[in-house]
């Protein structure tokens, strides 16, 4: 079990309180707008340091107050510890036993927390920014270095479009060689994690659909070139004209496609609504396997009324093949049939912003 | 406004000071010494006019040039380029380097209007037509703008026969010269990655290593 208890104060609609809880499944239902995301929202962010659903963290401090606070009991090896994720006047700090943290790989090295929500279906139909969006989250689940990578890599395209639109030749032979250097380092990883990510997803994908048909990401790369720094910067070099004309770098990692294929097709393309739901709901089971597999820490699951978009064979699969977790929160709207996962214990309903235990 | 206000809201501009912290430094100095306050005020009103920047190097100097350009016990050969004058006190804390400043005045950064041209290199190359300088340190802060400027000059200088370093990444990614410690700084100047040997130093090692490419 990760959180025993977690305290909110002036966070979103949800009341203050505290809420205990003794279980490693954590079931919470109500109607949409209860608050029940809200309240998955609050443990991401004691995980993670920032919200799944937004950047403007101004949204997470109750309406008419300056401040909010979320602190939580989670134990560690048997020593109970405590987390504080705080908003103060705009002014964010996190806090692991009373010592704030600098870095937010601290906070990842204590539990990955991996939410699946309905959103999640624009990574497999939504703008290509997304899916590489979820690959560069993946990395960055384990690998704090890649967050540094892209920053730099995305820095330089936006200093390389200025001097592309002030056609500054001069600066654009530096900007080309840094652009060559921080891009290939993410196109590099970007390789490295699909493939490795691929064994996991094909599998998961496999036993919980029931379809047999071999599913898989498939990473075409913007630099169609062999990975060294010269080739990349010669043909960066080639574009350069046709990027002048553009006034934007129109080559590179930002500019790199990833796709759901099977058998050489483009399955996503073409499948149902509730296929491409599942692929979604695959890819996050992929994404919890393979980071507990690679942190070796085993993760937090949230699932936001995700399963019921499955048929109960389908669910009781996809149960079933998540990894090994520390903690997982269940959302349910109440007509939801519960029973079909739990038979005895707590569960909180969520009623206007108002979390209350009750038993079965 | 009264002039209490006023003050807060002045103070308030400083960096690091938030306006809870400009209002207790207006308090104090309400109630504080009078002869003191004026002394502060004065010192403060002559700064601008006393301090000024070292014509040859770019460093604040009440004397131009400044007491670093005009000490020979230094070694002249040897000069460290630094965005901003402050960055000269970061490095002399260290007591590890003994050469000559060149205070760039910032970095190239086009999306904030700096191009090479409003940057102190046309006179850096002045300096070093000039001669007696035989090695470049570079220590732009560890930003994609800092590194862009450092391969600048490389760029610039990559013909003229001098050696030219760079402080090593022991300074933390993104990180700021000005906040990185004494101790980093230290170990950076002493681990110094090489961007360009000189011609003449790589024909006599004999058979010469390739030179490392900078990607
Ligand atoms: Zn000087």
């Amino acid at each position: 079990m990760a959180f025993s208890s977690v305290r909110i104060f002036q966070f979103r609609n949800l009341d203050d309180t505290e809420i205990v809880f003794t279980d490693k499944d954590i079931y919470l239902i109500g109607e949409n707008g209860q608050g029940k995301t809200n309240f998955l929202e609050a443990i991401y962010l004691l995980c993670v340091g920032s919200s799944f659903r937004t950047r403007n963290e101004s949204l997470l401090i109750k309406t008419g107050f300056r401040e909010m606070s979320l602190t939580a009991d989670f134990s560690d090896e048997g020593i109970i510890r405590k987390i504080q994720f705080k908003l103060d006047r705009g002014k964010k700090s996190i806090r692991i036993d009373s010592k704030q943290i600098r870095d937010r790989r601290e906070l990842l090295a204590q539990f990955p927390c991996i939410a699946f929500t309905h959103e999640d279906i624009n990574y497999v139909n939504g703008p290509p920014a997304l899916r590489r969006l979820f690959i560069n989250q993946t990395i960055s689940l384990y690998d704090a270095s890649f967050i540094d990578s892209l920053k730099t890599y995305n820095r330089v395209i936006k200093l390389r479009n200025k001097a592309l639109k002030e056609r500054r030749s001069d600066l654009l032979d530096i900007y080309d060689r840094q652009a060559a250097e921080s891009g290939l380092e993410v196109q590099k990883k970007r390789i490295k994690l699909i493939e490795e990510f691929n064994s996991t997803f094909s599998y998961l994908f496999r036993n919980i659909s029931g379809y047999n048909i071999n599913l898989s990401i498939r990473y075409s790369p913007s630099w169609k070139t062999e990975l060294s720094s010269d080739a990349v910067l010669s043909f960066i070099r080639e574009n350069r004209n046709r990027d002048m004309m553009y006034k934007t770098s129109t080559t590179g990692p930002h500019r790199d496609k990833i796709g759901f294929y099977a058998d050489g097709r483009n399955y996503a393309a073409t499948a149902s609504t509730g296929q491409i739901r599942l692929i979604s709901l695959v890819l996050r089971a992929s994404q919890a396997a393979f980071t507990a597999d690679k942190s070796g820490l085993k993760p937090v699951l949230l699932l936001d009324d995700v399963l019921l978009e499955m048929d109960l064979k389908k669910r009781r699969r996809f149960l079933d093949y998540l990894p090994e977790y520390k903690q997982a929160f269940f959302t349910f709207l109440p007509d939801e049939g519960l029973v079909d996962y739990k038979e005895s214990g707590p569960l909180y309903r969520v009623e206007n912003g108002r979390i209350s235990g009750e038993e079965i | 406004m009264n002039a209490l206000d006023q003050l807060v809201k002045t103070l308030s501009k400083l960096p690091g000071i938030g306006s809870k912290s400009a209002r207790r430094v207006a308090h104090h100095l309400l109630k504080a010494d009078s002869y003191w306050v004026a002394e502060l005020a004065s010192q403060i009103a002559k700064l601008q006019e006393s301090v000024k920047n070292c014509e040859i190097c770019g460093n604040y100097t009440e004397e131009s040039p400044c007491s670093i350009c005009s000490d020979y016990s230094r070694d002249r050969k040897l000069i460290c380029v630094v965005e901003q004058p402050e960055d000269i006190g970061t490095i002399e804390l260290t007591g590890d380097f003994n050469g000559l400043y060149h205070v760039l005045g910032g970095v190239i950064s086009p999306i904030d209007g700096m191009g090479p041209e409003e940057l102190s290199i046309g006179r850096l190359l002045q300096r070093l037509k000039s001669g007696g300088v035989e090695e470049l340190i570079i220590a732009t802060n560890p930003t994609v703008e800092g590194e862009t400027t450092a391969l600048y000059i490389v760029n610039l200088l990559k013909d003229s026969g001098l050696r030219i370093s760079q402080l090593a990444s022991g300074l933390p990614a993104g990180g700021d010269l000005e906040y990185a410690d004494r101790l980093t700084i230290s170990r950076s100047l002493k681990g110094r990655r090489t961007l360009l040997k000189p011609k003449e130093s790589l024909k006599s090692i004999g058979s010469p290593e390739p030179e490392k490419p900078l990607f």
